[in-house]
């Protein structure tokens, strides 16, 4: 009985010692230096995201697609290097203590923050499999929009109407993302016209041709397509093109679709004005 | 053999060899566009000053206007067969500054070929039949000359009936025809309606090289200059190039550099070279060739590093590239004829050529827009960086 009590203490001894070998004397903690490094790694992080994408800004297209991708993966390397510097000033680091970090630590994000970290493990994934960058626009659930920024946690998109959504990474992993561009400075535009259905296709075609060749936005090394279909109230017309630019989609569609109605009417061409349900 | 006569050479198109820049200077540029579009947004103006000195008298007189019915010569010698009595399409394809127009209207001149003038963009927008009658009587009179075929349509929804309508009319064998094209317009025709399989397999008067640039420097320096010309950098006043010295290589060194950045491109060339021939030392009473008492007649040549070739800057708007691609692909524009091709006010085009004027791009001549020769290396780099569709000469 005694030697069991003995050996209890013994225990709780050792733990406690343990538990004080963990953490530098609090004393002696060098408070200023992981102040300092805090800062430092503060205002790193703030000069990446303010610097990189103002120097992107002024770059042509491919460029600017290239240097936008590095401000998430700085921004991560700030961070880890901040926490490199910091630890060893707070814990006694040795094998033992190590492991005890890594457990607390993977138990700590296990439970308290089960979704915040898969977003951020999703984050670092996605840094590695690409399936946004900054500048692609890309649609998640019911938000469409541009990349802004890919944060640890959140992707942030803006939307054609300039708003700002920011979409947990983890979202990537379970939702299908829909990305137009991949990377690349322009992708695929598409015009509608609705017709009556009587009328000359040939002709409608080819001055559908002539009106993206016109149009001062087109990128003239990718190719120019109108697929037309029937349907129950009229013809579906399908104009796809690719802009040189494509922040200037927008710009390039209604480009399209003004000078299509113009030529279009100008020839007597109607337009259908709505749908009409089919009969059963 | 002169050195006029084998300076003009004709070669598929597909055959043209465009000279290039040294490799250090691509190197220099690329850091130096990439430092502009870095600086001050603000910045339209040309960066640096240069001291003007020579007037444009004495520039003139060393770099006189090219001499183009050597280059007709040229076509003449390879078109002879056709011009001879045979039958069907010819095409000839020029660079914007290449002196092709000149050479083609001086060859329609000389042996008296019927040209047919381009139609009035109104007209273009209309179909241009009035037009395509007026070339097919002359067809069925004799061979014709279709000079400028960038101004027979208009990058515009209505504007390229006409231009189907006078290749449905080569198409069906109605008569001799010549025709020109600027080379921005047929990179974009062949994307549209892929002319080559009417007009045929384009030909080109041949960029020019570093050895027939020289060859023709050399002729007009001893032409103009005096038996005692030197030509001195203007910097150092150090000499590059003497009557007394056969030893050409400090001035082909120099020449490299000017046909590689204008493309072999005649006008370019040209221009660049008027431009190194500009300068003066700061303080030509400090030169060298001042204080050792050299008095030889001197001609001063700006240093290729301090030449302020005009740039195209990060500043400009969309709207700017449009104008400079449009002015490119029909060979120059007027203002009006640019805002009905973009479908804009009057006073938005004529605010974005303000604006290029000022940038030293653009200049204007009877109304008509067009890139001016010693920017058109710049703003060629810039629209192909842009991703604009560009020529391949």
């Amino acid at each position: 009985m005694q030697n069991t009590q003995q050996s209890a203490q013994q225990s709780a001894q050792q733990a406690a010692e343990r538990a004080s070998d963990l953490l530098q004397d609090l004393g002696a903690i060098d408070y200023l230096s992981i102040v300092a490094i805090l800062l430092v790694a503060l205002v790193a992080v703030q000069l990446v995201q303010w610097i990189l994408p103002k120097v992107a800004e002024r770059l042509p297209g491919r460029l600017r697609l290239l240097l936008l991708p590095a401000v998430p993966v700085l921004r991560v390397v700030i961070v880890v290097a901040a926490l490199a510097n910091i630890v060893p000033l707070v814990v006694n680091l040795n094998q033992e203590n190590l492991l005890a970090i890594a457990g607390a630590t993977g138990l700590a994000i296990g439970f308290a923050f089960k979704d915040y970290g898969s977003s951020i493990v999703a984050g670092i994934v996605n840094l590695y499999e690409r399936a946004c960058r900054p500048g692609d626009w890309i649609k998640v659930g019911d938000a469409y929009g541009e990349v802004k920024s890919l944060g640890l946690r959140a992707i942030k998109i803006v939307t054609p109407d300039d708003t700002t959504v920011s979409i947990p990474n983890l979202k990537i992993w379970t939702e299908n993302v829909f990305n137009e561009n991949d990377g690349q400075p322009t992708h695929l535009c598409v015009a509608d016209f609705h017709l009556h259905p009587e009328h000359d296709a040939a002709w409608v075609r080819r001055k559908l041709l002539d009106v993206a060749y016109a149009s001062p936005y087109l990128r003239l090394d990718r190719p120019v397509a109108v697929i037309a279909a029937e349907k129950p109230w009229g013809t579906h017309y399908r104009l796809k093109a690719y802009p040189i630019d494509g922040r200037a989609q927008f710009q390039f569609t209604t480009d399209l679709t003004i000078r299509g109605k113009q030529s279009l009417l100008a020839r007597g061409i109607q337009l259908v004005t709505a749908p009409v349900a089919a009969a059963p | 053999m002169s050195e006029e006569s084998q300076f003009w050479r004709v070669c598929p198109l597909g055959d043209c060899q465009v000279p290039s820049e040294p490799t250090t200077e691509a190197v220099r540029k690329g850091v130096r566009s990439l430092w502009r579009r870095l600086r001050d947004r603000r910045a339209l103006e040309p960066e640096g000053k240069i001291v003007r000195g020579a007037d444009r008298e004495t520039v003139r007189r060393f770099a006189p206007d090219w001499d183009w019915s050597k280059g007709a010569a040229a076509l003449e010698d390879s078109l002879g067969e056709w011009l001879d009595g045979g039958s069907g399409v010819r095409l000839i394809v020029g660079g914007p500054f290449s002196g092709t127009v000149a050479a083609v209207q001086t060859l329609a001149r000389e042996r008296s070929l019927e040209t047919a003038g381009a139609p009035l963009p109104d007209e273009l927008l209309e179909g241009g039949k009035k037009w395509l009658a007026g070339v097919e009587q002359q067809l069925s009179e004799g061979p014709l000359v279709v000079s400028r075929l960038e101004r027979c349509f208009l990058r515009h929804p209505d504007g390229f009936d006409c231009l189907r309508g006078l290749l449905d009319l080569l198409a069906a064998g109605r008569g001799r025809c010549l025709v020109q094209c600027q080379s921005w317009a047929w990179a974009f025709l062949q994307r549209l309606m892929a002319p080559e399989s009417v007009l045929g397999t384009p030909l080109a008067l041949a960029p020019l090289d570093r050895e027939s640039l020289s060859r023709w420097v050399l002729a007009r320096l001893a032409e103009a200059g005096s038996e005692r010309l030197v030509l001195r950098r203007a910097d150092d006043g150090e000499a590059i190039w003497s009557r007394s010295d056969a030893d050409a290589s400090g001035l082909s060194e120099m020449l490299h550099h000017v046909t590689g950045r204008g493309r072999g491109q005649a006008e370019v060339v040209l221009a660049i070279w008027r431009e190194c021939l500009g300068g003066r030392p700061e303080d030509e009473e400090k030169a060298p060739a001042a204080a050792t008492g050299d008095d030889r007649e001197t001609a001063w040549l700006t240093p290729w590093s301090r030449l302020d070739l005009p740039a195209v800057p990060s500043t400009l708007e969309r709207s700017d590239l449009f104008t400079l691609h449009a002015l490119l692909v029909h060979g120059g524009l007027r203002a009006g004829t640019l805002a009905r091709l973009f479908s804009v006010s009057a006073m938005e085009t004529n605010r974005s050529l303000a604006r290029l004027k000022s940038g030293g791009l653009v200049g204007e001549a009877d109304g008509c827009w067009q890139v001016l020769p010693l920017a058109y290396p710049a703003v060629r780099d810039h629209l192909g960086r842009e991703g604009f569709l560009r020529d391949s000469l």
